[in-house]
């Protein structure tokens, strides 16, 4: 079963479209939702939480729509936004007791030994906790009641590496059981490569591509050559270029390139940058 | 609903011990005080209920500046569950400042030595009536425009509310209480039909309103 279905969803608000988007999410698996500030990742996020209203398309979470009694669906889903929305005065164990009514599969134990193992301090006003920990309360939050998915929007932003590297660590062992899925948004792609089986690059509210992430790294790779050295290479293999007084970086579909051409590897974040941005120049 | 009530009570605990605090004292002051309470028992009858909306009011805006309303969003409950959670919060401290003032009154003209039953009880209808009507005028207008603009919405119910009342205690020709008697059922359903009224309002505003 997919733990997320995404079919041909737009939303327009003034000034701002998110057009024909398509996913899906296959249990077991963690989806990187990549894009600028404003690419439309929130929207996203809040469209699968039918927090806005999708314009048309369906969206399926857990096998059900999510327009369709929601509540019960949401047992199941963990989700972190980037800025937690605990209420500033309530400590640790207030909101423990306060989603220990919420969920009906909140367990205590688990709550208590992701707050040791994330040395989040007990009995401090939200208010009180640094931004890390608050971000590792929000996470704690939602995964103790078991949940089937974690939706996150931007969970690492704000956090220092430590602190990123345990949660990633976190998110790697829910996402060990087979029938668990992370969609997670981010900036930094770097968390993003070391957690993810998919991508998606989201740029000014339209979807340029989701695929799985080896695939895409086997795909695209990086060119160093003269901006001359390009035009002899055929159109459709060249998807983006950064052009410096050194030389120039393109972005180059390895399949039509032809053999002889060194191609470097790529990594995620130099793919996505160039991919948004048809030629960069220095 | 319980966890959204209880998150309710916590913030009001940590926040409005003041109001509260104002509420038992403004109640208890025909006790305290019955020659000022003689002058001025209009005031410290109304001025508590009146106090309800300012926490209701808080609760929405702590709720607005923390980002809960979005986070409540992604727990297990439905936009009618988030309203109506406000809507039993708001009762509920109604129903305590009319148990509080009520209270104090029936003491107070015990004491007196002019303890009536129907009076007691016109008087818990007026002041059900009191202690709905803002928030029943008010909460619809909050979850329409939000919090920020709210603020002024409630500013404006205060002063609408006030004159109102001021019309009704100067310019209306004194009637006796015994005659009043008759109105106590229709002012506790009255009172009662508006807040249904009213949530059933916020309800439609909420399902349709983006977070």
């Amino acid at each position: 079963m997919n733990a997320l279905e995404i079919r041909n969803v737009s939303k327009t608000y003034p000034g701002f479209f998110l057009e024909d988007v398509s996913l899906t999410l296959p249990a077991g698996c963690v989806l990187g939702l990549v894009g600028e500030n404003g690419a439309g990742k929130t929207t996203l996020v809040k469209l699968i939480l039918d927090m806005v209203h999708r314009d048309n398309g369906s969206i399926t979470v857990l096998g059900r729509d999510n327009r369709d009694n929601f509540r019960l669906t949401k047992e199941d889903l963990g989700v972190v936004f980037d800025n937690v929305g605990i209420p500033a005065c309530l400590n640790t164990h207030q909101v423990g007791k306060i989603m220990a009514l919420t969920y009906a599969n909140w367990d205590w134990n688990r709550y208590q030994t992701l707050l040791e193992r994330l040395s989040i301090p007990r009995d401090k006003a939200f208010r009180t906790l640094s931004r890390g920990n608050q971000m590792k309360l929000g996470i704690a939050i939602a995964l103790s009641h078991h949940p089937k998915l974690l939706l996150l929007d931007e969970p690492t932003s704000g956090l220092d590496p430590v602190v990123r590297d345990d949660v990633v660590e976190l998110l790697r062992d829910f996402v060990s059981r087979e029938e668990h899925a992370i969609l997670i948004s981010s900036h930094i792609v770097s968390d993003l490569e070391k957690l993810c089986d998919y991508i998606a690059f989201l740029h000014q509210g339209k979807l340029l591509l989701a695929e799985e992430k080896d695939r895409l790294l086997e795909e695209y790779g990086l060119l160093l050559c003269e901006e001359k050295d390009l035009e002899v290479l055929p159109k459709a293999a060249v998807q983006g270029r950064r052009v410096s007084p050194y030389g120039v970086q393109a972005l180059v579909k390895r399949d039509a390139v032809p053999a002889g051409w060194d191609i470097k590897p790529i990594g995620i974040e130099e793919l996505f940058i160039l991919l948004t941005k048809e030629e960069v120049r220095l | 609903m319980k966890a959204l009530m209880l998150k309710d009570a916590y913030l009001i605990w940590k926040n409005n011990k003041f109001v509260l605090g104002m509420c038992l004292l403004f109640s208890a002051i025909p006790l305290l005080n019955p020659d000022l309470a003689q002058r001025f028992n209009f005031f410290f009858f109304v001025y508590p209920c009146l106090l309800i909306l300012n926490i209701l009011l808080s609760l929405l805006s702590y709720d607005s500046k923390s980002r809960w309303e979005e986070y409540a969003m992604a727990l297990p409950y439905s936009r009618v569950q988030l309203v109506t959670a406000k809507y039993l919060m708001g009762l509920l401290l109604a129903g305590g400042t009319l148990l509080l003032e009520l209270t104090c009154q029936g003491l107070r003209m015990h004491l007196a030595g002019t303890f009536q039953w129907p009076v007691l009880l016109l008087m818990g209808s007026g002041l059900t009536l009191v202690a709905l009507l803002p928030s029943s005028l008010c909460l619809p207008l909050l979850y329409f425009f939000g919090v920020e603009k709210g603020q002024l919405v409630y500013v404006w119910a205060l002063v609408c509310l006030g004159a109102m009342l001021g019309v009704a205690v100067f310019a209306l020709p004194e009637i006796p209480v015994s005659q009043l008697t008759s109105l106590t059922l229709p002012g506790f359903a009255l009172g009662i039909l508006l807040f249904a009224l009213s949530w059933y309002i916020s309800v439609r505003i909420y399902r349709n309103r983006e977070l």
